[in-house]
């Protein structure tokens, strides 16, 4: 992070009463005065926060795990290299949460703690929301930056951000210059051109992810992003990370052609891999961008 | 020399100091107590598969029914602190537990006796078996076996469908993690309180049930073991190297074709965005199950922090 830290002025929940002048004489006065005023932070229990509203932009832009172009090549985990000549989305709404991340397993990748929830137990406290963009945008992941306007929260770090993926029109839509009809219904339209080990596999993916529990929630994505008062000079940026979404995809595992391409089918192992590749925290970066 | 007026303001300062530390941390008077710990798995554990939790039947959606034989994880570093601050009693153990082998899949840990009485943070670890002392309630074999392998859990049992016929499992796993600030699930406040003169009791509940649940994230969940058993052995035992031959991205059943559900949809294991590429096997899955599995008192939830890797 670039920027300073986020430092909330400190404030005591004790009022001091008007004191007279101290006699330099007094060895009692300024001890047991010591001794008040040490404690006095204390009479709550707890420090308190206070919750400074802060404006900010965001924006999503699509980038790989190497910090390379979308839109040029790369080389999958599975070994594939991999051209896109498009990839189109629509994402959001966006939280942006102070709550740390809580997969048990990041900490391999990011050094990070966690805490955990399970299935039919209690939710996973997220923390506070710091900002939110309630509506879904349609995003060329191989353009420019998609704004998604001036978000209001308050100010804190923000160390986890979640992302929806929803169909098209299924959230009210924000502001694009990305055509969403090109979805033709879905979250997400990819093409491209696979290779590896002399197999060339030009393929179509057209997903969209299934309304189970909150399979259409990519929970917890790591984050570490100050706002503050100096926010509006800067974007917070969310980066799908194309490599990561197609990191195990094994494309010669195709069959179903629609044309030229090879397609995504339901239940296939690009299919599957490709739903968990999107899903996954690990295929997106937060980042903060100054002008 | 110091003033009447000094000293009357001195005296309201001192004395709202010492109330403020009072009410903060305060039963320092109150006594001491003892907190005594046992690890339990629960009633999957106990009954096996299906089974009853209040009003709910927990049962297999795809037809198995299943029954432990053997259920042992290795515990240890408990600590019991002041919130905020540093233990203020320990154990350090650890100890390895065939819960199976306890009354109602419960064994007891240790206790903690002299404790001040106010409200303490809980901690506790899933350790290697190989760190323990000694090998508890288990057999020689299976604890060199653990101790040998970095293993926390070994888990063994019998799972049959009326139609696929009866499967053995036996996984040993590697799940050495830490739980810190632990919810108690009996009343849902954080850590526990020690009441003076008294014994209160307590357990680190190793929930059985999710190592069969499809789903690691929160959400529409499903106890499975057709992934399980499509992958057993020639000798119909299925342990944690088969598991490592399953797919999650590319699930198969015994015939090599893509294994669906009971309405002959393609099942997906959702893994809630947490196993990374060379890790979306049954085996990891399993493995990060397991650690979502540690409980506090009921299904209170720990911060967890994974060791050793």
């Amino acid at each position: 992070m670039l920027r300073n830290e986020y430092n909330p002025t400190p404030q005591s929940s004790v009022r001091r009463p008007t004191m007279p002048s101290p006699n330099p004489k007094s060895w009692l006065f300024p001890l047991m005065l010591a001794a008040g005023v040490a404690a006095a932070p204390l009479v709550s229990c707890e420090s308190t926060t206070a919750g400074k509203e802060v404006a900010f932009r965001a924006s999503v832009q699509g980038s790989t795990s190497g910090r390379t172009p979308a839109n040029a090549a790369f080389t999958t985990y599975a070994g594939w290299h991999v051209t896109l000549s498009q990839a189109v989305t629509v994402m959001g709404p966006f939280y942006f949460y102070e709550g740390a991340p809580q997969a048990s397993l990041l900490h391999r990748f990011f050094s990070i703690p966690s805490a955990h929830a399970c299935p039919t137990h209690a939710q996973y406290n997220k923390g506070a929301v710091l900002g939110e963009v309630v509506q879904q945008y349609a995003v060329d992941l191989l353009g420019e930056p998609t704004d998604l306007g001036e978000v209001f929260g308050i100010a804190g770090t923000c160390r986890t951000v979640e992302v929806h993926l929803h169909p098209p029109g299924e959230v009210p839509m924000g502001p694009s210059p990305t055509d969403v009809d090109v979805l033709g219904g879905q979250t997400i339209r990819i093409e491209g051109q696979a290779q590896k080990d002399g197999v060339e596999v030009p393929f179509v993916a057209a997903l969209s992810i299934p309304d189970e529990g909150l399979m259409r929630v990519v929970e917890s994505i790591p984050a570490e992003v100050v706002l503050d008062d100096a926010s509006g000079v800067g974007t917070l940026v969310v980066e799908p990370l194309l490599d990561m979404w197609f990191a195990t995809v094994e494309f010669d595992s195709l069959t179903e052609q629609d044309g030229e391409r090879y397609v995504f089918s339901d239940g296939t192992q690009a299919w599957n891999a490709l739903l968990r590749g999107v899903r996954s925290r690990q295929s997106y970066r937060v980042s903060w961008r100054m002008p | 020399m110091t003033s009447k007026r000094q000293l009357r303001w001195g005296v309201v300062a001192l004395i709202a100091g010492a109330t403020a530390l009072l009410g903060c941390t305060g039963e320092d008077d109150a006594g001491t107590g003892d907190l005594t710990l046992a690890v339990s798995g629960g009633a999957a554990l106990r009954d096996g598969f299906p089974y009853m939790e209040g009003d709910a039947t927990f049962a297999f959606a795809d037809g198995w029914t299943l029954q432990f034989s053997k259920y042992v994880v290795a515990v240890g570093n408990v600590t019991v602190s002041e919130p905020g601050g540093g233990p203020v009693a320990s154990w350090a153990g650890p100890a390895v537990l065939d819960l199976k082998k306890g009354a109602a899949g419960s064994v007891d840990l240790t206790t903690l006796g002299g404790l001040p009485a106010i409200r303490y943070d809980i901690g506790f670890d899933f350790v290697t078996a190989a760190a323990a002392a000694d090998r508890g309630n288990l057999s020689e074999e299976d604890f060199a076996l653990m101790s040998a392998q970095g293993w926390s859990f070994l888990v063994e049992g019998t799972a049959v469908h009326p139609t696929k016929g009866t499967v053995d499992f036996r996984f040993g796993l590697p799940a050495a993690t830490r739980y810190y600030e632990c919810v108690n699930g009996k009343d849902m406040t954080q850590g526990i309180a020690i009441e003076a003169d008294k014994t209160t009791g307590a357990f680190i509940y190793s929930h059985a049930v999710h190592m069969f649940w499809d789903t690691l994230g929160t959400g529409d969940e499903d106890l499975r073991f057709d992934a399980f058993a499509a992958v057993r052995g020639d000798d119909g035992l299925v342990t944690e190297e088969e598991l490592k031959n399953q797919d999650l991205n590319d699930l198969k059943d015994e015939n090599g074709d893509r294994l669906l559900d009971e309405s002959g949809k393609s099942i997906f294991y959702n893994d809630g965005g947490k196993l990374p590429p060379g890790q979306q096997t049954l085996y990891h899955f399993l493995i990060a199950a397991v650690r979502s599995s540690a409980h506090f008192n009921g299904i209170g939830l720990c911060k967890e922090q994974v060791l050793g890797q």
